[in-house]
């Protein structure tokens, strides 16, 4: 459906439930079949939640309103939960993202005959982002990966990561950053400053915390998962276009927004023209407003939508940073 | 665990060490399909559980608690039916739609649609916070003697939902505003608008004013039959001060603490497992002995 258009929604009778297998545990899926006559390019969608908050339907039943859209959109959709929750087997008391349960994912996928020649787009949540990133590499028919609130450390690594960059920042590096021109003229601009208000934020606390550091030096890969940038590397070489969605107090968003100063990522996301990064007002993260929840049902399912549509000629980028308020 | 390894996508789980079937899908209420999960004990059960879930946020803290103690009470050879409301998880509906007897209509479809799996058994319920009050207004529209059991009920109406309302109140300083507000001003905002945002759950002044005035006390004289109200860690006190104490009512209480309205809930973390092991061997033992115990 184009953006703007009135929504079709499908509902629970559209959708189908199931139980399949994973490494020995039953897990509980939900496809939701898109409706008759709004097919547009024969393509399905997996939602992969995040851990904490990790039910199929998210909170809020955020991802089936999703999936309905997506549905009333003409692309079928899928939703599943992950071993020791919801209603599925087994159990789980912590989510390592270094450890993400892309066995779950690729199960699900197979099994609902996703993982087939029909185009695929992955759409992950926090924890879920990591766990269907890998997979962009793997299944030939994925055309699309969104990540929301997708952290690019792996927990532990972040704690050495914050210790070491802070100590490496000099005061030189640090005042050089407000001598860049594009830096100054995107002050001026509105839509610019929540982003450089973030950036610089993350600058200061840098600055702070080598002040009260003893000195040494961090490596990229402390800074940003190895995992992450290879995964990701891999998914931009094979020409799948890569939607990031923040919310403007995600702490992910301050971590991106940290992580892009590095070589590697910062060269894939800012050089890339597969890659959008959109940016929405509130937390993202935690989904913690409706009104946060309708703009990342908008976001993907208009990004989705699109791309799904234009399967066969290329979709020009947003730009480094789109913002949505 | 596995009930064939070549069986690809299927409705039904069997789970070879409980003997429990597991069945999600979908089922028809009044106002649309609700989604659902029918646990069935190998042999005929001796009675059919409903499981009424709270609403907002904590439909999701008490999730798997809910999931485990099922599957638990199935295990003990009583079929057991959970299901989502209108309007929440992969139901249809919207959550304005809710209301008090709305609810209730829901948990009365549930049932029914178990009653037509696990045959004509006596029915009991057992509801989570505010679904405590959907179970007893249930139960009182099958039959007055159904046992009802309520998780960590709500006793204080008024208390409850200033809490809840706290929570949209934190949400607005969260977000750096706010912070002069009173949960007064919340109130005037939910009957000037008709719905708030409480940490991304709508909360409709329909669902306020179909609970505020329902006092657990009140509902429970609808029933004849027994009742358990089982609290968490130190709500027994203010359960036995609400002077609910009757004959017929029983209250327990289980060491530990209940999940926050910001906690997780999908899955047990650290600490909720005991919590959640000790609510269903309470729950589950009581029950076998209203249907077993109490009829021998």
């Amino acid at each position: 459906m184009p953006d703007g258009a009135n929504e079709v929604l499908a509902s629970a009778g559209d959708e189908e439930s199931f139980f399949f297998s994973s490494d020995g545990e039953d897990l509980v899926g939900i496809v939701t079949r898109p409706l008759l006559g709004h097919s547009p390019a024969d393509a399905s969608v997996a939602l992969v939640p995040g851990g904490w908050l990790g039910l199929s339907s998210g909170r809020n039943r955020t991802l089936v309103r999703l999936a309905r859209r997506l549905a009333g959109d003409g692309l079928q959709a899928l939703r599943f939960e992950y071993r020791g929750v919801g209603d599925s087997t087994g159990s789980i008391t912590r989510f390592e993202l270094a450890r993400p349960f892309v066995a779950d994912l690729r199960a699900v996928l197979q099994l609902s005959g996703l993982s087939s020649p029909r185009p695929l787009f992955l759409v992950g949540f926090c924890f879920g982002a990591r766990t269907a990133l890998p997979l962009a590499g793997e299944l030939p028919n994925v055309r699309g990966l969104v990540l929301v609130a997708a952290p690019v450390h792996d927990g532990g690594a972040r704690a050495r990561w914050e210790r070491t960059l802070a100590q490496r920042a000099t005061a030189r590096r640090f005042g050089s950053l407000f001598l860049r021109p594009t830096l100054i003229r995107d002050a001026f601009r509105p839509e610019r400053r929540r982003f450089l208000r973030t950036y610089i934020g993350a600058k200061l606390a840098t600055l702070r915390r080598r002040l009260l550091s003893s000195r040494s030096r961090a490596s990229e890969g402390e800074v940003v998962s190895p995992a992450f940038i290879e995964q990701l590397k891999t998914a931009l070489e094979l020409d799948i276009p890569v939607l990031f969605v923040f919310g403007t107090t995600d702490a992910a968003y301050r971590e991106f927004a940290e992580a892009l100063e590095t070589p590697t990522l910062g060269a894939l996301v800012k050089n890339g023209s597969l890659v959008d990064v959109i940016e929405i007002e509130g937390d993202v993260h935690g989904l913690g407003r409706v009104r946060v929840q309708e703009d990342v049902i908008d976001v993907i399912a208009n990004w989705v939508g699109r791309r799904a549509r234009s399967s066969s000629k290329p979709v020009p980028s947003g730009g480094p940073i789109a913002r949505r308020r | 665990m596995e009930e064939a390894a070549d069986v690809v996508r299927r409705a039904t789980r069997f789970d070879a060490q409980t003997r429990v079937r597991e069945t999600v899908g979908f089922f028809d209420g009044d106002d649309g399909l609700l989604y659902g999960c029918t646990y069935l004990p190998a042999d005929d059960s001796y009675c059919a559980v409903v499981v009424c879930s709270p609403l907002l946020a904590e439909l999701q803290t008490s999730y798997r608690r809910e999931v485990l103690l099922s599957r638990s009470l199935a295990a003990g050879g009583a079929a057991v039916q959970r299901f989502h409301y209108r309007g929440a998880g992969n139901s249809d509906g919207s959550p304005e739609q809710q209301t008090l007897d709305r609810l209730r209509d829901d948990a009365l479809a549930a049932a029914t649609h178990m009653q037509t799996i696990a045959g004509d058994v006596p029915l009991a319920f057992v509801g989570t916070r505010l679904g405590g009050h959907v179970a007893v207004a249930a139960a009182a529209a099958v039959s007055r003697t159904s046992p009802v059991a309520i998780m960590s009920p709500v006793i204080d109406m008024r208390a409850y939902f200033r809490s809840v309302l706290r929570g949209y109140l934190f949400g607005l300083v969260k977000e750096g505003q706010g912070t002069a507000r009173t949960v007064q001003d919340v109130l005037d905002d939910l009957k000037r608008h008709g719905i708030v945002d409480v940490l991304g759950y709508p909360l409709s002044s329909q669902l306020y004013d179909s609970f505020i005035e329902r006092s657990l006390e009140e509902e429970l004289q609808t029933l004849d039959g027994r009742v358990l109200l089982l609290s968490v860690g130190d709500g027994e006190a203010s359960m036995r001060r609400s002077g609910t104490m009757s004959g017929r009512l029983e209250i327990r209480s289980v060491a530990g603490e209940e999940v926050w309205w910001f906690g997780g809930g999908a899955t047990l973390r650290q600490g909720e497992a005991t919590t959640t092991e000790a609510i269903v061997s309470s729950l589950g033992t009581w029950i076998h002995e209203r249907f077993v115990r109490d009829m021998a």
